[in-house]
């Protein structure tokens, strides 16, 4: 498989571990996208990488200043549903949007292997 | 006292984030990323530069943009409540001129900001178009328009200072 | 003094603004071996070559028919021309016969870029233009967007930047400034004193 095929792969995986998940977005640290698999058509992707990476870069200069150590995700918690942004080693992110009543436990055991798989890929 | 704020935008490769950093009293906030694209140089910024200057009985921030469409909500977002603009174009991209005349019509119609154009490069740049022209091209009036060094601090003070003698 | 770049990112439109009234030549690259050379004169075409001749109804036609490779260069130093008593084409006419549909992306204004109607201005429009500001009228008057245009009206958000983007054309509606048409008088004269406050900061 190219390294894309297994990129998408994972995504996929993902989308059928967590039903009722909207998207979820491969991108890269300047917001273009890579790759995403996405259950929701009034989701953009493209709009989602670059809002990622500029969450992810205010982040980082807020973990910076504060010396919290080097940041590994962000989440985004609103009323209709919620959004979480995820480092994949030092050159990506991985974005999911879910909705607001999906269990969070969940979500970060099924993501926390996708991360470092995704991370090996890379 | 509320902070008073300009903004400065672009398309990618003006002189932006060089533009605050020549300018800013306080180490300036970045946030520049590794560019996964052929922008002509390594980093990109994803969410905004933000820097500082004192003046006495006033606070003036600075905020940069990004220049990609695709960063356009930032656009919008640092251009809330700002005094002036100043929009960099670099002369020897005239590839970026679209872009750059969508950037500024985008925040100009939407935020009460005065502008200036800065065209930069023109000291790198023997083959860019000069002053009158890039005027005519936004179909401003010469005045509007002027060179600006970012990597200078003098050129980039000369620069606020015609911005805001147009306020 | 050099103007150029590639017909990608510019109309025909911007480089003719751009030329205004110069005298000189315009130098297009179809980057294909065909290279055209407009002398240009008190805005009109005085001498025009062709690096290989091409079959076309008309000079206009053919100009335009160069213009419309996006792939192509332009280049344009300004200089003295020879001036026959008359111009054999106005650039003017060039612009106005050709149809205007074909708008590119990068043409086109970004869907939130409000856009003001200018009532002044008198200009006949084709039938399907003029529908649009029939039904856009009230919503320009005051500042709108395409995006605002296109939901109010039921049309797709590019549809309603490509109308916009012929109407700006012709100068019936343009890009809005806000801090113009938005501010009150008081308002100003705050920003004003603001403004020249803190420009003594910034002389020296």
């Amino acid at each position: 498989m190219s390294k894309q095929e297994q990129l998408q792969h994972q995504l996929d995986e993902l989308t059928r571990a967590l039903p009722g998940i909207k998207g979820s977005f491969l991108c890269t640290l300047d917001g273009m996208p890579v790759c995403q698999s996405v259950t929701d058509p009034n989701i953009d992707s493209a709009r989602v990488a670059a809002m990622a990476a500029t969450a992810l870069g205010v982040g980082r200069r807020i973990t910076d200043t504060l010396s919290t150590g080097a940041l590994r995700g962000i989440k985004l918690l609103a009323g209709e549903g919620r959004v979480f942004i995820y480092m994949i080693g030092g050159k990506a992110c991985l974005a999911l949007v879910v909705p607001a009543d999906m269990a969070i436990g969940l979500i970060e055991l099924e993501v926390s292997d996708v991360v470092s798989r995704l991370t090996d890929i890379l | 006292m509320t902070p008073l704020k300009l903004v400065v935008s672009g398309p990618v490769g003006a002189g932006k984030t060089t533009f605050i950093r020549s300018i800013s009293q306080t180490e300036v906030v970045s946030t520049e990323e590794v560019s996964s694209e052929e922008i002509g140089k390594t980093h990109t910024t994803v969410a905004l530069d933000f820097g500082q200057i004192d003046l006495g009985e006033h606070l003036l921030h600075i905020f940069g943009t990004p220049g990609q469409t695709r960063f356009d909500y930032m656009w919008d977002i640092l251009s809330e409540g700002a005094l002036g603009l100043i929009m960099l174009v670099p002369c020897d991209a005239p590839d970026e001129f679209p872009q750059a005349r969508r950037i500024l019509e985008y925040v100009v119609s939407r935020h009460p900001v005065e502008f200036i154009i800065g065209l930069t490069r023109t000291d790198l740049s023997a083959n860019g178009w000069d002053v009158s022209d890039v005027a005519a091209y936004f179909g401003l009036p010469e005045h509007q328009v002027l060179a600006v060094d970012p990597q200078d601090a003098a050129s980039a003070r000369r620069a606020i200072h015609h911005l805001l003698q147009r306020i | 003094m050099a103007i150029y770049g590639s017909l990608n990112e510019f109309s025909l439109r911007d480089i003719l603004t751009v030329i205004g009234g110069k005298s000189g030549v315009l130098t297009l690259d179809q980057q294909d071996g065909q290279i055209l050379r407009l002398h240009i004169a008190e805005s009109g075409v005085t001498r025009m070559s062709l690096e290989r001749p091409v079959q076309a109804r008309s000079e206009a036609i053919m100009l335009l028919r160069i213009f419309n490779q996006e792939r192509s260069t332009f280049r344009f130093e300004a200089g003295d021309v020879d001036v026959p008593r008359q111009s054999f084409l106005r650039l003017s006419e060039v612009i106005e016969s050709r149809p205007d549909t074909t708008i590119d992306e990068r043409d086109l204004p970004h869907p939130k870029t409000l856009f003001l109607l200018i009532k002044a201005r008198q200009v006949a429009l084709p039938p399907d233009l003029d529908e649009f500001l029939g039904a856009a009228e009230s919503m320009l008057a005051t500042g709108a967007s395409a995006e605002r245009i296109a939901r109010e009206l039921g049309i797709a958000v590019n549809q309603a930047r490509h109308h916009l983007q012929r109407l700006r054309q012709v100068k019936k509606v343009w890009p809005m400034q806000a801090h113009v048409d938005q501010l009150d008088h008081h308002q100003r004269q705050q920003r004003r004193s603001l403004g020249q406050r803190i420009a003594s900061f910034f002389a020296r």
